[in-house]
């Protein structure tokens, strides 16, 4: 009880150390409001380019895909002078993404660049910076709360069409589909599977025979190609599409373990191991995710907004199919 | 009052200094890396960092006090965030339907996790199944119900009042300069203050320190150890379905896949609390304290541009420090 009193009297404590230092400085909202002018009062003259401090909350720093966006970030942070960016990680927890946006909100920064975790949950995200007065460019994933300014990416659905389109020309336009869905929810596993659907439509010899999710990760896609190997014998599996190339990799290394060459395999994204594989001819195709020039598009369209143009509303950057060789070890350079 | 609790909060006598600076060494290390992160970033105490601090911490808060009566009686219970995703769903799956069914959506969202915590009561109470398999297995199932609920997709809470729970303020915010008192931080205290009355002052609360301490001695002195620790799993499934709530109103949205990989920042926020996992021991306080160490680290982190690799090292490192800490000044 008497700790109790304690914490209490502890969180009074910080709350009044921070309620003095609000008012002995000029206040919080001022200045957050005014960051341009003390910043450029500090470093004068020959810094005449403002430097722009730009929020960046990614999904997560852990799958290839994002990996690359985040390294891409990174380069861009080291080569534009003009900006700043504070990179922070959701770790794939959408509380995490609304609790760092909070905090890069109260940091100060200019402008948020959000990669949401997810379509419905990231939206309060939009809210927050809105409420802040805040310009959001969302890259790669959107979210369902449309008040951000612009989006950058692809048109999702578009590398669906185009893996699925490859599927239909490499299977002859008839046969058995399989479909390695994403994390169920997630924009990219809607999009991706309308995609994919959309083909399917106009080539009716061409069965889908099961859609499993892999959650976006190897392993489970891996057991999930397992359990199909074991199901359908030779002859019964054509190609397999995976929502990712993660996935794919997983669907890749089971039917290899499993002796079963003769399944094609397609993956989206284009991550080095992929691009690897398809070199390597153990994987059939993959559809590059060109994320390296969504990144740069995207810090361009904030601070072209911060400079007080419009907002674009949406950029798209093509998708770009991977079938040969020598496609993929000119990307596979840049991605090293 | 703290019969059972088998801590020393008794031994602390007034003019004693060293025993005053054992007895608040969770609450020094905690000002501690407050005055750390106060010092490296002009931000950190700025009125709108603290407020979002506190909001962080509210959901894992609600959740790590309900772990904290589970624990106690020396048990554990895994299933917290699965169940988190049931209340989510089953209430944004109500609102789905009639989007003026607030209450409906808040009471049977909660019920439900409540009623399939039951399954680990049962397997932990009556079944004498490990708390630790019990509850993985609530957790599995609970996560498969939540997906079969939902169809496997998020539901979007059309009902604004609702997502107000998550991200709204006492008053309009933005009448005192954009610092408000979040709705969150208000559910947290208020539970705070429901499981201190229950643990400190209530019989039940007296039976889960005995139950832990030593069952056989509970037992034998008249204890029904088995509807203890069934109740107290319950109650524990209750507050879960409180946390899934604020987790949904948070993020507006009911989502099977929410709340994974919850229990363990729960179980993090009780043992930096210095509750003991043997059981017999821990307070609500401490939990409190663990929660803020836990929340205040995340922000600082960020906000200090921490990369993302180093904050996990940096954070597993605090925790085994501030637990070694809290064990050392507890001895002797």
């Amino acid at each position: 009880m008497k700790k109790l009193v304690a914490v209490i009297l502890a969180i009074l404590l910080v709350a009044m150390v921070a309620g003095c230092s609000g008012t002995v400085e000029p206040s919080a909202s001022a200045d957050t409001s005014q960051p341009a002018e003390s910043s450029g009062a500090e470093q004068p003259a020959e810094d005449a380019e403002k430097v722009w401090k730009i929020g960046v909350s990614t999904q997560s720093w852990e799958h290839e895909f994002l990996k690359n966006m985040v390294n891409a970030l990174q380069a861009i942070d080291e080569s534009m002078p003009n900006v700043e960016l504070v990179i922070v990680d959701s770790e794939d927890s959408v509380e995490k993404q609304l609790n760092d946006v909070d905090t890069l909100i109260a940091q100060g920064v200019d402008g948020i660049i959000l990669n949401a975790v997810n379509m419905e949950g990231s939206s309060q995200a939009v809210v927050a910076a809105k409420e802040a007065g805040l310009p959001v460019v969302e890259l790669v994933a959107l979210t369902e709360n449309e008040d951000y300014d612009t989006f950058v990416g692809t048109d999702v659905k578009a590398s669906g069409i185009l893996a699925g389109e490859i599927a239909a020309e490499m299977m002859g336009e008839k046969g058995k589909l399989f479909e390695i869905q994403g994390q169920m929810g997630h924009s990219a596993q809607i999009n991706r599977g309308a995609g994919i659907a959309e083909v399917l439509a106009e080539y009716p010899d061409i069965e889908l025979v099961e859609s499993q999710s892999g959650e976006f990760t190897k392993d489970k896609a891996m057991s999930v190609t397992e359990a199909w190997l074991a199901k359908y014998p030779a002859g019964e599996i054509d190609v397999i599409i995976a929502h990712n190339d993660g996935m794919a990799l997983g669907a890749m290394n089971a039917c290899i373990s499993a002796n079963r060459p003769e399944i094609k395999i397609i993956g989206i994204d284009g991550d080095a191991e992929a691009l690897q594989a398809v070199i390597d001819g153990t994987l059939a195709a993959t559809v590059v995710d060109d994320v390296e020039t969504e990144s740069q598009l995207a810090v361009d369209e904030m601070v072209s907004i911060l400079e007080g143009s419009a907002p674009e509303g949406q950029i798209l950057a093509e998708y770009i199919p991977i079938t040969t060789a020598e496609d993929a070890e000119v990307w596979l350079e840049k991605r090293q | 009052m703290m019969a059972f609790g088998g801590n020393k909060e008794g031994v602390l006598q007034r003019g004693n200094f060293r025993q005053y600076i054992r007895s608040y060494a969770l609450v020094i290390i905690f000002l501690g890396v407050c005055a750390i992160f106060a010092i490296a970033s002009p931000t950190f105490l700025s009125p709108t960092n603290i407020v979002g601090v506190f909001r962080q911490i509210a959901i894992n808060g609600v959740l790590a006090l309900g772990m904290t009566l589970v624990i106690i009686t020396g048990g554990i219970d895994l299933s917290v965030g699965s169940l988190m995703a049931i209340t989510g769903v089953v209430s944004a799956m109500i609102l789905e339907n009639d989007p003026n069914m607030l209450a409906v959506a808040l009471i049977v969202g909660i019920g439900a996790a409540a009623v399939v915590s039951m399954w680990t009561a049962v397997l932990v109470a009556k079944m004498k199944i490990a708390p630790f398999i019990a509850s993985l297995s609530t957790m599995t199932i609970a996560r498969g119900i939540a997906l079969v609920l939902a169809d496997g997709i998020p539901h979007t809470i059309k009902n604004a009042e609702y997502s107000q729970i998550g991200n709204g303020y006492l008053w309009d915010a933005s009448l005192t300069g954009g610092v408000g008192f979040p709705i969150l931080v208000l559910i947290l205290i208020v539970i705070a203050v429901i499981t201190t009355i229950i643990l400190y002052n209530t019989k039940f609360g007296r039976y889960i320190y005995a139950v832990g301490g030593n069952e056989h001695a509970a037992e034998a002195s008249g204890v029904n150890v088995v509807k203890i620790k069934f109740w107290t799993y319950v109650l524990n499934g209750v507050l879960c379905g409180v946390a899934g709530m604020m987790l949904a109103a948070r993020i507006t949205s009911g989502q099977p896949n929410a709340g994974d990989g919850y229990e363990l920042d729960a179980i993090t926020a009780v043992i930096i609390g210095g509750t003991s996992m043997a059981g017999g021991s821990g307070k609500i306080s401490g939990t409190i304290i663990g929660a803020l160490i836990i929340g205040v680290l995340d922000n600082g982190l960020v906000l200090l541009g921490v990369s993302s690799y180093y904050q996990q090292i940096i954070k597993g490192i605090i925790i085994a420090v501030a637990v070694l800490l809290d064990m050392k000044t507890k001895k002797r």
